[in-house]
């Protein structure tokens, strides 16, 4: 699925959420705290907060 | 994952609880053990494998010591148990595998119930992994696909040489993967992963509030519909390419049957046409024979006559037989004269007068006494029989001598038969080949027309998807609560495909790097015109390149094998390092775990060079080495080594079922 053109994204905000995922997995990786869907809500909840940091 | 120790417990050779602990210190990294053939280095290298995975390369799958399986009473239970303690992402694992062997009423040993256990500490406290996520929390740790390179016998590595160049499976590509620090990349594409209900933007799809339009709640089923079409689409099409891969790894296995069935027909043919040699050559024989026959039957008493006679003959020339009687006097006419006591000369013949004695001395040369006229009569006779029988030796031998060559003719036909035959032996009839590689191309073709029509269908229903997405979003954006779910899944998508583009981009990236490695080491191993070659799926191609430039692969000899294993694992190894130890950003985002090497008798295969270059590169490209050496191996190991030896062990090996380890 492509982005929707209608949104713009901020690349920075992004490549900062994309290394900061990175990380998140690396740890967990390491430490087996979170399972698949707590992942995903912490993955969510690092979005949501980034995006609205202005 | 590095290994700090092992005990073992009646695990074969091992009799009772035995322990030894490997260094862990960087500068002296290495454990040597040492020990006769059969002293139990194999078992023991086997002990980190069964512990493991629960499987040994053993042909006898009992690990239980012999000697306590001997003195073992019916009913009695005794167990046997290995415990690896071994630090993995930080973490201290303690893992533990346990056998309860008991005696049955019938005297035979029978395996009863296994355990096997994880523990690890946590804040000081030991917990353990819970039983259903034991085996995945291994296959974290070191995948089975990959253990057999960091466990590796060099003994046994001739089966492997074909493992290393192709038919590695999925699992190996992925593990490879892993250990190069892209694990992190693949978890997180996966929870993001826009195709999944239950990633990041699946759950966001379902987040819309749709109370404000009903049209935004229509356009989410519909697009789940086709996204779950899609899925199934998706599905099929790999199983479809397995199916095609399986047919077309099976046409292979056909053709090369086939093909070997047409050497088959050749030989078939040549089989043919030397019975039908033999066939002539026996004919033309037995005609030698007929006319061999013919010649002597036409005077067969000549043939062995002729031989008699010319021995008689010559030996009649060496004896002086000459004709002293008196032609046509006998015996009896002497004896008349002297009964009658006068001879036919008038003189008076009494007994012992000089008449008397004369005529008696003529008794020895007349008949019936003299031979001489008789041996004149078989002497002419002879000779004229030596004249008429010819040349009945020539030409009997002359036939022979055909014979003879045609004789020798035969049993060279009949040795090239047998040959042929033997070759045969291995051919079977490979009708019901050629109708099961129909049958197979006959499918790889339907597989292939249901794949043409599935992307078609996937093409229309990733349009008709897309638009409602993209009619929904008009939607969606009209509603401040459903416009920030659209932006907060724009930035999960642009994430996604930023992750996709750099995970494809690092793969790549370090694949081409391993690649590079693993030529570096194996040429400091190996030299000579051979290079590596790394595909998509982590196999090994060994190229030869010849001397007009042309490149071949070719199938790798052992020592070649034991190379490109020590290359490639010390290639993964020494990128596993660089991502631990790098500060730039990009490798950052690569975190690798480090891995020790368990070689079991890894110098066998190699010369005197071969050895020292090992023992130079290893020690520093690996973590951790723990290596089994026979005592001849011993020296050279401990002179190349020496420095970088931080244990050292001895097996002391007391008889066939009990070997000690000793701490040197």
């Amino acid at each position: 699925m492509e982005p929707n053109d209608k949104i713009k994204i901020d690349k920075e905000k992004a490549q900062r959420l994309l290394k900061k995922l990175i990380i998140m997995e690396r740890q967990n990786l390491k430490t087996k705290m979170h399972n698949d869907q707590q992942m995903v809500k912490l993955i969510k909840k690092s979005i949501e907060e980034e995006v609205e940091c202005y | 994952m590095l290994l700090k120790s092992i005990k073992l417990f009646n695990f074969r050779q091992f009799k009772g609880e035995q322990e030894a602990s490997f260094s862990t210190d960087i500068h002296k990294n290495v454990t040597v053990i040492m020990g006769d053939n059969g002293s139990g280095k194999t078992s023991f290298a086997q002990a980190f494998t069964w512990c493991l995975y629960g499987d040994t390369d053993f042909a006898d799958k009992s690990m239980l010591n012999k000697e306590i399986e001997n003195n073992l009473m019916p009913r009695q239970q005794v167990s046997v148990k290995v415990n690896l303690d071994l630090t993995h992402n930080d973490i201290e694992y303690y893992i533990s595998r346990a056998q309860i062997y008991s005696r049955d009423d019938y005297g035979k040993i029978k395996p009863l119930s296994t355990s096997f256990n994880i523990s690890y500490k946590k804040n000081g406290q030991q917990e353990f992994v819970k039983q259903s996520e034991v085996e995945s929390r291994i296959k974290e740790i070191l995948p089975k696909e990959l253990s057999k390179y960091f466990f590796f016998d060099g003994e046994r590595i001739q089966n492997f040489s074909k493992q290393i160049q192709r038919g590695k499976s999925k699992e190996f590509a992925q593990a490879v993967r892993g250990l190069l620090g892209l694990n992190a990349f693949i978890e997180a594409m996966e929870h993001l992963k826009p195709t999944s209900k239950f990633g990041v933007i699946g759950s966001y799809n379902d987040s819309y509030d749709s109370s404000s339009d009903d049209k935004i709640r229509e356009y989410s089923n519909k697009i789940q519909k086709y996204q779950d079409d899609l899925d199934s689409i998706d599905q099929r099409l790999l199983q479809i390419n397995d199916s095609i891969q399986i047919a077309d790894e099976k046409c292979a296995e056909l053709s090369n049957k086939i093909n070997l069935h047409s050497e088959g027909e050749r030989l078939q043919n040549e089989k043919k046409s030397l019975n039908q040699k033999i066939g002539k050559l026996i004919m033309a024989r037995n005609q030698a024979e007929g006319s061999l026959l013919k010649v002597f039957n036409n005077n067969p008493t000549a043939y062995f006559a002729k031989s008699l006679i010319k021995q008689a003959l010559d030996t009649l020339s060496n004896q002086d037989i000459r004709d002293k009687g008196i032609p046509d006097i006998h015996e009896r006419t002497i004896k008349y004269l002297i009964d009658r006591g006068i001879c036919v000369c008038g003189t008076k013949i009494t007994f012992g007068n000089d008449a008397y004695v004369e005529l008696n001395k003529a008794l020895e040369y007349l008949p019936p006494k003299s031979i001489g006229t008789i041996i004149s009569q078989f002497v002419n006779e002879s000779e004229i029989r030596l004249k008429t029988s010819g040349f009945l030796y020539e030409q009997i031998s002359d036939q022979y001598k055909i014979i003879r060559d045609f004789e020798s003719d035969i049993d060279e036909s009949r040795t090239d038969l047998s040959e042929i035959d033997k070759k045969l032996t291995d051919v079977v009839d490979v009708a019901p080949y050629q109708i099961d590689l129909h049958k197979y191309k006959d499918k790889i073709a339907e597989l292939d027309r249901e794949k043409r029509d599935l992307y078609q269908k996937r093409g229309a229903y990733l349009t008709s998807r897309d638009r409602l997405i993209t009619d929904r979003s008009e939607l969606t954006l009209r509603d401040e609560k459903n416009r920030k779910i659209e932006v907060y899944k724009a930035y999960a998508q642009y994430m996604y495909d930023e992750l996709y583009a750099l995970y494809q981009e690092s793969e790549d990236k370090i694949r081409k790097k391993l690649e590079n490695y693993i030529n570096e080491i194996f040429r400091s191993i190996y030299e000579g015109g051979i290079s590596l070659k790394i595909d998509s799926e982590y196999n090994i191609q060994i190229l030869v390149e010849d001397t007009d430039g042309h490149v071949f692969d070719v199938e790798a000899s052992t020592a070649q094998s034991l190379s490109v294993i020590f290359a490639f694992i010390t290639g993964i190894i020494k990128i596993a390092r660089e991502n631990n130890n790098s500060i730039d950003d990009d490798s950052r985002m690569l975190e690798s775990e480090p891995y020790p090497l368990v070689m079991d008798a890894p110098l066998s295969s190699f010369d005197k060079t071969r050895i020292r270059t090992i023992c130079d590169t290893l020690p520093k490209i690996a973590e951790q080495i723990i290596i089994f050496i026979k005592d001849t191996d011993g020296e050279i190991a401990e002179e190349h080594l020496g420095q970088v030896v931080g244990k050292r062990y001895f097996f002391d090996k007391k008889n066939e079922f009990d070997t000690i380890i000793m701490q040197r």
